[in-house]
């Protein structure tokens, strides 16, 4: 890889008595904006605690931003940032006076972190909200809270669990394009733990997808999506038997699908020689389907309980 | 939105040192903790320690002073025989400062306990749910874990949080009324005769504030609701007191199960009033027909009958457990 790797673990492996919710997950991810996708269950939120040491690991090495966590791990977490899936403000606290605590918790001088939380407020769009209490506030507001405290200390690795969850759709867009704003203009590296697809597919480069604790897919977002079976579904009113023969005859195996639709394996990199085919033949579908990319097929196959990694 | 399109900054700042980081998890802690109406009157009951003290012993020195415009004025408000007393004060103070200015200074800083116990036993269930249980509810836990910070980092700020407020029961007393009483008092040779008396106070308090922040950080650690830290402690307590009564009629020892029949063993054996009666006896006219029935244990010797060991080895396996479990529960779940 080009870049030294933010995120390097080997043989990470967590259980919770006789449950391993992490079974030995190698991962080395660049800089960028990482999804890391999976259902709820799947190992995600264990992954960033064991790689952040709120959870010890019963096994393997985790290096981040190129440094061991066992050996430097107050020092390393310095310079990242963490925002957890459930509230945890301190109650009592105002918004500003709870971003500023976590900057000088984080190493910033007072003033510094005073200032810095109130910039940092800004930018994830909290106005005079920041001057009530954390325990009054909506969801949304109590997610850019999150986003701004473990952004406040200028981080150069931060990780987001789950943060559009319990939000409103407007609220959700909102903060997933604030997360795609951190890595694009300052360029912190972002990991994304999320259980929704659209999430990550929205704003991520690369991603990661976790089910029953071990990695089903890695690789960038442009490469899974390019990564699909040379397959179509094939809508046609009139002509099906017709057209089956004459995709057989082609040699391209097909099969009739219980929704009426025709299923053909053309083991072509696109779609258009079977077009071409269609139109030499006088066949008129009414629509051709581009079989699922590899994002969404792993995806759903992830979600299938019990499912194993490919 | 107006602030929707503010620019993200990077920040090149050089960071603090790790006990900056302590001292603002200390900082905001006792902010914290001290937010509340009924706590600051306790606290403010623990400087009415403070000025009693410091006003006996100013009343003292002026007493000493001679020809003090104190003493005229008692003297002729009380009579003669009075003014003799105080004259005869007076000249012991002259004579003999090591037992009669340090004396006053001694028995002083021995009674404080009796008030000190019940108030830091009160003071700290006014705020020991705003300690650790509060972070542990809220899951602030996780944020303080995902920092730049260890447990130890977390523990280090929270401890300090409770010994300051404890020092302000068991320390500031002493140190204030000594600083105040002295620089009041008629010759400053008395900050070198009631200096011992400082040093004993200060042990005293010293013995008493690390094992008891300890427990309270235990305690906190305990509960997942903040209401039941407050119920643990009272609880605790209650329920320490007599198990240890009862375990006292089995073997005496184990009456330090209690820390604070501990701390008062040691408190008795750093003040030594024994010793301090035999010598104003031997020393001080009148006093020794007027002791002569006090039964003094002088044959004792603190260091080896137990007196100092024992307890001081009951608080401190106190103190190690209270840091054990107290590490074990500040986990992020």
């Amino acid at each position: 890889m080009a870049d030294n790797p933010v995120i390097e673990t080997k043989g990470l492996r967590k259980q919770y008595g006789s449950q391993t919710v992490l079974d030995g997950i190698d991962l080395e991810l660049p800089k960028g904006s990482i999804g890391l996708l999976g259902p709820n269950g799947a190992g995600k939120s264990t992954f960033i605690k064991c790689v952040l040491q709120l959870h010890g690991k019963d096994d393997g090495t985790v290096s981040l931003l190129g440094q061991d966590i066992d050996r430097h791990g107050r020092e390393t977490r310095k310079r990242i940032g963490y925002a957890p899936e459930q509230d945890c403000h301190i109650p009592g606290m105002l918004g500003c006076e709870y971003v500023t605590y976590c900057g000088e918790l984080s190493g910033m001088p007072f003033e510094a972190a005073r200032q810095r939380a109130h910039e940092m407020l800004d930018f994830v769009g909290m106005g005079q909200e920041r001057y009530r209490k954390v325990d009054t506030y909506s969801t949304g507001m109590k997610q850019r809270v999150k986003i701004a405290q473990a952004l406040v200390h200028d981080p150069d690795l931060v990780f987001l669990d789950e943060p559009t969850n319990g939000l409103d759709p407007k609220g959700q867009a909102m903060i997933l394009e604030l997360i795609e704003r951190i890595w694009k203009e300052s360029e912190i590296s972002v990991v994304l733990s999320s259980h929704l697809l659209h999430d990550v597919d929205r704003i991520c480069e690369r991603i990661v997808i976790i089910a029953q604790g071990s990695v089903v897919a890695h690789d960038t977002l442009a490469a899974l999506k390019q990564r699909r079976k040379a397959e179509a579904e094939i809508v046609i009113g009139q002509g099906k038997e017709a057209l089956m023969a004459a995709l057989a005859n082609k040699g391209w195996p097909n099969r009739l699908l219980s929704n009426g639709n025709v299923k053909v394996e053309h083991g072509e990199s696109s779609l258009n020689p079977l077009i071409a085919f269609m139109r030499d033949n006088d066949f008129s579908p009414l629509e051709i389907k581009e079989s699922p990319d590899a994002l969404n097929e792993l995806y759903l196959q992830a979600l299938k309980p019990g499912s194993q990694p490919a | 939105m107006s602030v929707w399109n503010a620019q993200y900054r990077r920040w090149t700042g050089e960071s603090v040192s790790i006990w900056k980081r302590r001292l603002s998890i200390a900082r905001y802690g006792l902010r914290l903790c001290l937010a509340g109406k009924a706590i600051r009157a306790f606290l403010f009951l623990s400087l009415v320690q403070w000025l009693s003290l410091t006003f006996a012993f100013l009343i003292f020195g002026q007493l000493v002073t001679p020809g003090s415009a104190l003493a005229d004025w008692i003297t002729v408000k009380t009579g003669t025989r009075v003014g003799a007393v105080i004259d005869g004060i007076s000249a012991w103070a002259l004579l003999y400062p090591e037992i009669t200015v340090d004396g006053i200074y001694r028995i002083g800083y021995f009674v404080l306990r009796f008030t000190a116990t019940p108030l830091s036993i009160l003071i700290v269930a006014l705020f020991i749910h705003k300690l650790i249980a509060q972070d542990l509810a809220s899951q602030a836990i996780v944020i303080y874990n995902s920092k730049a910070l260890t447990r130890w980092d977390y523990l280090i700020g929270k401890f300090i949080v409770v010994s300051t407020i404890l020092s302000t029961i068991w320390i500031l007393p002493v140190v204030g009324s000594w600083i105040i009483g002295n620089v009041l008092a008629p010759d400053w040779a008395f900050f070198y005769h009631t200096f011992p008396s400082l040093l004993r106070g200060l042990a005293v308090g010293i013995v008493a504030i690390l094992p008891l922040s300890l427990v309270a950080l235990a305690v906190s650690s305990m509960a997942q609701k903040t209401g039941a830290a407050i119920a643990y402690w009272i609880l605790g307590w209650i329920t320490l007191s007599i198990v240890a009564g009862l375990s006292a009629f089995t073997s005496p020892t184990l009456a330090y199960l209690n820390p604070f029949n501990a701390i008062d063993s040691l408190s008795d054996a750093i003040f030594r009033m024994d010793s301090f009666i035999s010598d104003a006896q031997s020393m001080l006219p009148f006093i020794n027909q007027a002791a002569a029935r006090i039964d003094l244990r002088l044959d004792d010797i603190p260091v080896t009958d137990g007196s100092i060991v024992t307890p001081a080895f009951f608080l401190i396996a106190l103190s190690v457990l209270s840091i054990v479990f107290v590490n074990r529960r500040i986990t992020a779940s």
